[in-house]
C-alpha cells in the first residue's frame, strides 16, 4: 500500500515538473530565448504585416525607378533634390511647352543649334554651313531660336550664342532621338 | 572727391554728325546728330560733356559658358541728358554752334533751362560715393552717367578691354575673359575655366 502511494506522490510530482516547464514556456517562449526576439502575431495581423511591406517595397522600387534611368549607355542615377513633383498632374503651360517644341521642329534650327554648340557665329559663319538656305530664310531662323529664348544675339559684335536652355534643350532632343533609336533596332 | 571740382561751361555747342563716343567689343554709346552738348571743365581744361540728343547704349551683358550664354544685351535709347567724362579730345567729336531751333527741338525754350538740367546732373553724380582718385587717366577712360527712370543714374566706365555697368537690377563687370554678372534672374561668375551660376 505505502508503495502504491508512494508510486502516486512520484507521478504527482513528474506532472507537476511538466506543468511547471509548461508555465514557464508561456511566460517567456523558449524560441525568444533561444534566437533573439520573437511575436507569433498569426492570423490576419500577419497579412496585414504582409501587406504593410509590400507597400514599403513598392515605395521603395518606385523611388529607384524615378531616379535610376536605364539607357542604350548603361545605368544613370540622378541626384534627386527637389521633392517630388507628379508631372503629370503639373499645372503646365502647354502652349509654351510647345512653341519651344515648334521651334526645334525644323531640321536647319537643329543644324543652327548644332553648329552654336561649339562656340558664337557670325550670320555668314552660319550661312557658310548652311549654304542650301538663303539668307532671309536663315535670318527666319535665327529670329525664331532668339524669340524662343535658345539663342541669343550680341547687339555690338553681332555673334549668335546658343543659351543654357538652348543647350539643354538640344542635348535632351539628341539623347531622345538616339534612346528612341536604340529602341527601334532592338 | 574729384567730382566736387568740376564745372560746367555756359556755352553750349551741338553735335554736327552722329558720333560715337565709345565702342568696344562689348559696349557702344553714339550720340546723334543735333545734340546738345555743354562741356564739362577741370582747371579750365574740358574733361567732358554734358549731352542731350538721341543717344543709343547698347551692351553686350552676356556671359558666355561653358553651359551656354547667360544674360541678354542692354539696348537704350536715351533721350535725357547724360554725362560724359574721360579722355574726350581723343574722341572725333565735331561741334558746332547752336541756335534756338536746337534747343526747342530738345524741348527746351532757352539754353538756360538746358544748363540748369545738366547741372542738376552733374550735381547728382558728383554726391555719389566713388572713390576714383586717378581718373580720368592718360588711357581712353570714360565714365558715362544716364539717368534712369526711378531717379538714379546708371554708370557706365569703360576703360581699354574691362567694363563695369551698374544699372537698377543689373551689374555687370567684365575684364577681358573674366565676367561678372548680377541680374534680376542670375548670378554668374566666370573666368576663362571656370564658372559658378546661379539663379535667383
Amino acid at each position: 500500500m505505502s508503495e502504491d502511494i508512494k508510486e502516486e506522490m512520484r507521478k504527482l510530482k513528474e506532472e507537476m515538473a511538466g506543468l511547471k516547464e509548461q508555465l514557464k514556456d508561456i511566460a517567456e517562449p523558449r524560441n525568444k530565448r533561444d534566437r533573439g526576439f520573437y511575436i507569433d502575431v498569426g492570423g490576419p495581423v500577419q497579412d496585414y504585416v504582409q501587406d504593410v511591406m509590400q507597400g514599403v517595397a513598392q515605395g521603395v522600387h518606385g523611388e529607384l525607378e524615378k531616379s535610376v534611368f536605364i539607357g542604350p549607355r548603361g545605368i544613370r542615377i540622378f541626384r534627386n533634390t527637389e521633392p517630388f513633383r507628379d508631372e503629370t498632374k503639373e499645372n503646365a503651360d502647354f502652349g509654351k511647352v510647345a512653341g519651344l517644341m515648334s521651334a526645334l521642329g525644323s531640321e536647319h534650327r537643329l543644324k543652327i543649334l548644332n553648329e552654336l554648340m561649339s562656340g558664337g557665329r557670325y550670320v555668314n559663319e552660319l550661312q557658310e554651313k548652311l549654304s542650301e538656305i538663303t539668307t532671309s530664310t536663315l535670318s527666319s531662323h535665327l529670329n525664331v531660336l532668339e524669340e524662343t529664348g535658345l539663342v541669343v544675339q550680341e547687339k555690338v559684335r553681332g555673334r549668335y550664342l546658343i543659351t543654357m536652355p538652348g543647350r539643354t534643350v538640344y542635348k535632351m532632343a539628341m539623347k531622345v532621338t538616339r534612346f528612341l533609336g536604340a529602341g527601334n533596332e532592338e | 572727391m574729384i567730382w566736387q571740382n568740376y564745372r560746367l561751361d555756359d556755352t553750349i555747342l551741338k553735335t554736327s554728325s552722329a558720333t560715337e563716343l565709345m565702342k568696344t567689343e562689348r559696349g557702344m554709346v553714339e550720340v546723334g546728330r543735333d545734340g546738345l552738348a555743354a562741356a564739362v571743365k577741370l582747371d579750365g581744361k574740358v574733361r567732358g560733356y554734358v549731352f542731350r540728343g538721341h543717344c543709343k547704349l547698347v551692351l553686350d551683358t552676356i556671359v558666355e559658358t561653358r553651359e551656354g550664354a547667360i544674360g541678354k544685351p542692354v539696348e537704350k535709347e536715351v533721350n535725357r541728358p547724360f554725362l560724359m567724362l574721360g579722355a574726350t579730345d581723343k574722341l572725333q567729336l565735331n561741334l558746332s554752334a547752336t541756335n534756338t531751333d536746337d534747343f526747342r527741338r530738345m524741348g527746351y525754350e532757352n539754353p538756360q533751362q538746358f544748363l540748369t538740367e545738366a547741372a542738376e546732373l552733374l550735381h547728382h553724380f558728383s554726391r555719389r560715393k566713388m572713390g576714383c582718385h586717378s581718373f580720368p587717366g592718360d588711357s581712353e577712360d570714360l565714365i558715362f552717367a544716364f539717368p534712369n527712370d526711378v531717379d538714379k543714374t546708371d554708370v557706365l566706365l569703360s576703360s581699354g578691354s574691362k567694363l563695369v555697368y551698374k544699372a537698377t537690377g543689373i551689374v555687370f563687370i567684365a575684364d577681358g575673359n573674366r565676367t561678372i554678372l548680377k541680374s534680376p534672374e542670375h548670378v554668374v561668375l566666370s573666368s576663362l575655366r571656370k564658372c559658378i551660376a546661379m539663379k535667383n
